[in-house]
C-alpha cells in the first residue's frame, strides 16, 4: 500500500507542476543515451536489410546507373537554362528574392515508441532552444510536421501523417495549381480534400504547402499523390498522398524558429 | 537500498531499450514493454517487494521521459499488481488462466497509458503477446539466477 501512496504523492507533485526539474534532469542525461541506442538501432535495422535485398539493390543500381546518365543531361540542359536565365534577369534588373528567411534549428529524432501509429515524434529540443508550440519540422524543402508540445529539453512533434496535422496545399504539377486541404490519416498517409470535379489531380503529381492558411509557409513540399478517388457522383475528389520521405527513417532536422 | 538502486538500473536500461531500441526494428507498430514484462516477472518469481520497487521506480523512470504527468504509468503498475496479489488464488490455478489474465493485464496497462491508440486492437494484442513471451523469459532468467545463487 505504501507504494501506491508514493505513486499518488508523486502525482500530486506532478499536478502542482513540481517534477519539471526533475523531468529536465533525467531528460538531458538520457537524450544522447536514447538518440545512440536509436542510431545503433536504424543502423542495424538498415544492415539486415541491405544483406537481404542484396539481389534487388544491385538491379536498382544498375537502373540508378542509367537514370544517373539521364541526370546527367537534364543537368547539363538546367546549367544552359541557369546561364540563360541569368542574362535574361540582368537585362530586366531584376533583383534577387527570397521567400525564406526564417533561422533553422537542427534537431535530432529521439522517435516514440508509444505511439504505435508513428504519427508523432520526439525531438531533442525545447523551450531552452528556442523551439516553441506551433513551429515547423522540415527537411530540406519537404515539411515534415508541426511542433505539439514543448518541454524543457524535448518537444513532441505532430507529423504530416497524424490525424492532428492539416495544411491548405497545392497540385503543382497541374497547370491550374490545384488547391486543397491536406490532412494525416492513421499516420500512414495523407488525404487531399476539397478539390472540385472540375480541377485536375493526377498520380505522381508533387502537393507542396499553398501557405494559405497562415500556419505553413509556402512552398514545402508535403507527398506524392498515390491515388484519386473521382466518383461523378461526388461533388468533391479526394486524392491520397504519400510522404516523399520515410518518416521512419529520418535522424536529423530542422525546426523553423518562430521570429 | 542496494535493491533498490540495483532495480533502478535495471529499470532504466530496460525503458532506455523499451523506449529507443526495440521499436526500429518493429517499424513502431508495436511496443514490448520490458519494464511491465520485468515486473510482472518479479511477482511471478514470488519476489513481490522487488516487484512493488520496480512498479514503482520504472513507472516514474518511463513518465519522466516522456510528456504526460509523472507517476501515471507507477500508479497504474502498482494497482495492476495489487490487484494480482488480491486475485493470486484464482491466477495461480492453471497454464491458460495466468496467461489470459497476464494478457488482460497488459492490456489494460497499454490501453490507459497509450490514448491515441486505444482502439488499435490488433497492434495492442501483438504488442501485449510480445510482453507475454518477454515477461516468461525474464521469469526464466531470474529463477536461474536465483537457483544459481542459492547453490553457490
Amino acid at each position: 500500500m505504501k507504494y501506491l501512496l508514493l505513486c499518488i504523492l508523486f502525482l500530486l507533485l506532478s499536478f502542482l507542476k513540481l517534477t519539471g526539474p526533475l523531468r529536465m534532469v533525467f531528460q538531458k542525461g538520457l537524450n544522447p543515451v536514447q538518440l545512440g541506442l536509436r542510431d545503433t538501432a536504424l543502423d542495424l535495422k538498415d544492415a539486415f536489410k541491405f544483406i537481404s535485398d542484396l539481389k534487388d539493390i544491385r538491379d536498382e543500381n544498375i537502373a540508378l546507373i542509367e537514370e544517373k546518365r539521364k541526370l546527367e543531361d537534364a543537368m547539363l540542359n538546367l546549367k544552359n537554362y541557369a546561364l540563360e536565365n541569368e542574362v535574361l534577369k540582368q537585362q530586366l534588373g531584376m533583383k534577387e528574392s527570397t521567400s525564406f528567411d526564417r533561422e533553422l534549428l537542427m534537431v535530432n529524432v529521439l522517435g516514440n515508441a508509444e505511439d504505435l501509429s508513428y504519427s508523432t515524434i520526439y525531438i531533442d529540443r525545447g523551450f531552452k532552444h528556442g523551439v516553441s508550440v506551433g513551429d515547423m519540422v522540415i527537411l530540406g524543402n519537404s515539411l515534415i510536421g508541426k511542433v505539439r508540445e514543448v518541454t524543457y529539453e524535448k518537444s513532441l512533434v505532430d507529423l504530416i501523417t497524424s490525424p492532428n496535422f492539416s495544411a491548405t496545399v497545392m497540385d503543382i504539377d497541374t497547370a491550374s495549381k490545384t488547391q486543397g486541404v491536406c490532412a494525416g490519416k492513421y499516420g500512414l498517409y495523407m488525404e487531399m480534400t476539397r478539390i472540385l470535379q472540375v480541377d485536375e489531380v493526377n498520380v505522381g503529381d508533387t502537393v507542396v504547402t499553398s501557405g494559405k492558411d497562415g500556419v505553413f509557409l509556402s512552398g514545402f513540399a508535403v507527398g506524392k499523390v498515390v491515388s484519386v478517388s473521382d466518383l461523378p457522383t461526388e461533388p468533391l475528389k479526394v486524392a491520397q498522398i504519400e510522404p516523399l520521405i520515410d518518416l521512419k527513417a529520418v535522424r536529423k532536422l530542422f525546426v523553423v524558429l518562430s521570429k | 537500498m542496494k535493491k533498490v538502486v540495483t532495480l533502478f538500473f535495471i529499470d532504466l536500461i530496460l525503458i532506455l531499450l523499451q523506449k529507443s531500441f526495440f521499436p526500429v526494428f518493429f517499424d513502431y507498430r508495436y511496443y514490448i514493454d520490458l519494464y511491465l514484462a520485468f515486473t510482472m516477472a518479479l511477482f511471478l518469481e514470488e519476489k513481490e517487494t522487488e516487484a512493488f520497487v520496480s512498479a514503482l521506480v520504472g513507472g516514474l523512470l518511463a513518465d519522466v521521459l516522456g510528456m504526460g504527468l509523472v507517476g501515471v504509468s507507477s500508479f497504474v503498475v502498482t494497482s495492476l499488481l495489487l490487484v494480482l496479489r488480491f486475485t493470486k488464488r484464482f491466477f495461480y490455478r492453471n497454464w491458460p488462466l495466468r496467461v489470459a489474465f497476464a494478457l488482460l493485464v497488459f492490456y489494460i496497462y497499454v490501453a490507459i497509458t497509450n490514448v491515441e491508440n486505444r482502439w488499435n486492437v490488433r497492434h495492442i494484442l501483438i504488442s501485449c503477446l510480445m510482453t507475454l513471451a518477454f515477461t516468461f523469459f525474464f521469469r526464466f532468467l531470474i529463477s536461474r539466477i536465483f537457483n544459481e545463487k542459492r547453490f553457490s
